[in-house]
């Protein structure tokens, strides 16, 4: 029996003779009656196949490597050319705002700088013995006479001035937590994803724990986890057979054992790729880059060795032959870094939750860390590599309210946060933009706390920052979106991007 | 309850729905739990490792594949190998491993120092293992049953040393051994062997590093630490 509903709907209404059954089909007017198997598949597959394969499309679309362009299947890394990364960590609240006393948010000196170490006045911006011009002009506290200024006196040690003058500096205004590895300050993840991966090592390390190999954690792109060095022999035992292989196989047998581990590995995993599985054919490719590579290492090891760059072992101070040494491990974390054998660096500096150990260890400890630095800025400048440095702890300290000039943080004081990047190009200074934010991001309130109402109003917004300084040194913005999709506003990139 | 042959169509469709769905639900919640850790752990643009920034997305992928992650690459190892304890070099090895193997399994959280370290922590098992079967009579060994570690290794028969890769890859791969791949490794032991030892080495103990050998380039190949 067959009835009109409406001008466009057919209603059919059937009873099975047999069973008495009844049932009611409903179709459009202008849809021929399905009636083969092909029909009813064409009129719910197609449909619901849309729904199923669209998210799908959608999310390879997003992925940053997507965006990047496609893999051409080469073992080759797509680091090269990629300015190296290296991240320090002072680890247990340091007074990186006591080194470079932060503006407001028109960029003028705050009102006083008493609880930031600096006395109670603003004098640290015009008094010459209680502040200096550095870096294209910005105003740091130093005190030759004082414990203030302890990170640049130890740059100042360690880098000529040569390589100073072809190095900027950037601050950010961002509170964190207290003697915590939890704050996401670690931008590495996005670094990497942004296409800064080693010729032959991970991002290298010296903390276990946090995959980041420092007392920070992965902002918007979990780190790879690092390779954790405690000592040179754990980077150069990474590149080679050890253990039973090296004592009981002799040169010849270790290169053909890895040859043999890199053709049954690089057969199988072939098997695995033709099963029709993507993951498979990722698992293809590195496994075979890997094992190639590491044929590659047998037959001679690779330049990770500071110690045998007579020029970098003497801005570092160790020996060839003294790999134990203090120096030796930041010294290979950052030359690995720089010479882009490894992803990133990553140097974890202790002895920063030091508030009530006086003033004059706190600026020992500055000192210390700014040795660091001036280390690496000046064997960028002898490997003649573009470098950006990422300085971050976890929270920060706060003198006594009135205190004088050079007065010893008292106290725990995450809002009183600054990171720093310094950024060196072995060509010329790498200039910063002449507008109103000068070389801050972010800034300061009077009551002299990081401003919360900023575009780094977090620490994981203030390494999207130092990304987005990093893509900009690269010279390839256009992967921010990519990397960090949507974490900053159109508007704010004119205040979060520094360099221009 | 209406017997089977009496239900109207629609009676039987419900009956087949009713009972099948729900068994089809379990077999799906029970079944895939825990095919390896590193599919639930999620370590998502980790690029390091491999070229071009290239990744594979276990979320999108209908196959996925991973690897034993750094905590159960031992373990892993252990039950292929058929070893209950390890030796306290090997657990130190283990250790300085950690931070090299791949915290997730993902495979693209692989690179070549992680690799090596596989290899190296192979090594360190595979001599476990032959001084744990060494001590025992030939015949009671489970891989080395043809193996004679009191004579040069140029004494291994083909069928010896085809006999020592069946029971490997049947252990370590979970399957035989392809014909390929059966002669990429007799090819390379012979090579091994024909290299010069040691310097001052016994007959018997350059058997026991060609062993060594074979068994560490099977245990770290990717068929043996490959969940898939």
């Amino acid at each position: 029996m067959t009835r009109r509903k409406d001008d466009n709907t057919v209603v059919t209404k059937k009873v099975n003779e047999a069973t008495g059954e009844e049932s009611v089909i409903i179709r459009h007017k202008d849809h021929a009656k399905p009636t083969t198997r092909r029909d009813f598949l064409s009129t719910g597959m197609i449909g619901m196949s849309g729904l199923i394969v669209a998210p799908s499309i959608l999310n390879v679309l997003a992925r940053p490597e997507f965006a990047f362009g496609a893999d051409d299947g080469s073992c080759a890394s797509s680091a090269a050319g990629m300015p190296a990364f290296i991240t320090i960590n002072m680890s247990g609240g340091a007074s990186i705002s006591g080194n470079l006393p932060p503006l407001d948010e028109d960029r003028q000196p705050l009102p006083k700088y008493d609880l930031l170490r600096l006395g109670p006045d603003q004098a640290v911006f015009t008094d010459n013995t209680k502040g200096r011009d550095m870096f294209q002009g910005v105003r740091v506290a130093y005190s030759a006479a004082m414990p203030i200024g302890g990170i640049w006196k130890g740059i100042m040690l360690r880098a000529t001035q040569g390589t100073l003058d072809k190095t900027s500096l950037i601050a950010i205004n961002v509170t964190s937590s207290d003697d915590t590895s939890s704050n996401m300050h670690d931008a590495s993840g996005m670094i990497i994803a942004a296409g800064n991966t080693g010729e032959l090592l991970p991002n290298l390390g010296q903390r276990n724990g946090t995959g980041t190999g420092i007392s920070q954690t992965s902002a918007v792109v979990k780190s790879p986890a690092a390779l954790i060095a405690n000592n040179y022999t754990d980077i150069a035992g990474a590149l080679a057979p050890a253990g039973t292989l090296a004592a009981r196989l002799t040169d010849s047998r270790r290169k053909k054992l890895l040859e043999l581990v890199n053709s049954l590995s690089g057969s199988q995993a072939r098997a695995i790729a033709s099963a029709g599985s993507a993951t498979g054919s990722t698992l293809a490719q590195v496994v075979e880059c890997g094992t190639g590579k590491n044929i590659q290492l047998s037959n001679a090891l690779p330049d990770i060795n500071p110690g045998m760059n007579p020029a970098v072992a003497t801005v570092w101070g160790i020996a060839p032959g003294n790999t134990n040494g203090a120096n030796y491990v930041p010294a290979t974390i950052a030359y690995c870094a720089l010479n882009g054998s490894a992803a990133t660096g990553a140097i974890e500096l202790g002895g920063f939750d030091y508030h009530g150990a006086g003033a004059a260890n706190q600026d020992a400890a500055d000192q210390r860390a700014g040795e660091v630095i001036g280390r690496i800025l000046e064997t960028a400048s002898i490997l003649g590599k573009t470098v950006m440095l990422h300085i971050v702890s976890d929270g920060s300290v706060s003198a006594n309210s009135n205190d004088v000039y050079g007065a010893q943080g008292t106290n725990d004081s995450g809002s009183r946060g600054t990171n720093l990047m310094l950024v060196f190009n072995p060509t010329a200074r790498p200039k910063i933009k002449n507008d109103k934010f000068k070389h801050q991001i972010g800034s300061f309130l009077k009551g002299q706390g990081a401003s919360d109402q900023t575009p780094v109003a977090t620490p994981t917004k203030a390494a999207a920052a130092v990304l987005a300084n990093y893509l900009q040194l690269a010279g390839k913005s256009d992967k921010l979106d990519a990397v960090a999709p949507g974490i900053f506003q159109r508007a704010e990139l004119d205040e979060v991007i520094r360099l221009a | 309850m209406k017997k089977l042959t009496k239900m109207t169509l629609s009676q039987k469709r419900k009956l087949v729905a009713a009972t099948t769905l729900p068994l089809c639900a379990v077999v799906l919640m029970m079944g895939f739990q825990n095919c390896s850790p590193g599919v639930v752990q999620s370590s998502k643009l980790a690029s390091t490792g491999t070229p071009n920034g290239a990744t594979g997305n276990l979320d999108e992928d209908t196959k996925p594949v991973t690897v034993a992650y750094s905590e159960n690459t031992l373990p892993t190892m252990q039950l292929q190998t058929g070893m209950q304890t390890v030796s306290a070099r090997t657990l130190t090895a283990k250790t300085q491993a950690l931070a090299k193997i791949t915290e997730t399994g993902k495979v693209d959280t692989l690179n070549a120092p992680g690799l090596m370290a596989v290899t190296n922590l192979a090594g360190e098992v595979c001599l476990d293992l032959i001084t744990e079967e060494k001590a025992k009579a030939a015949g009671t060994r489970r891989f080395f049953n043809q193996v004679d570690f009191t004579k040069a290794p140029a004494t291994l028969t083909v069928d010896n040393k085809a006999d020592l890769v069946r029971r490997m890859s049947r252990n370590f791969f979970g399957r035989n051994e392809t014909a390929a791949e059966k002669t990429l490794i007799l090819s390379s032991i012979d090579g091994a062997i024909a290299d010069a030892r040691r310097t001052g080495v016994a007959d018997g103990v350059d058997t026991e590093d060609i062993m060594v050998y074979t068994c560490a380039a099977m245990l770290s190949s990717l068929d043996a630490y490959t969940f898939k």
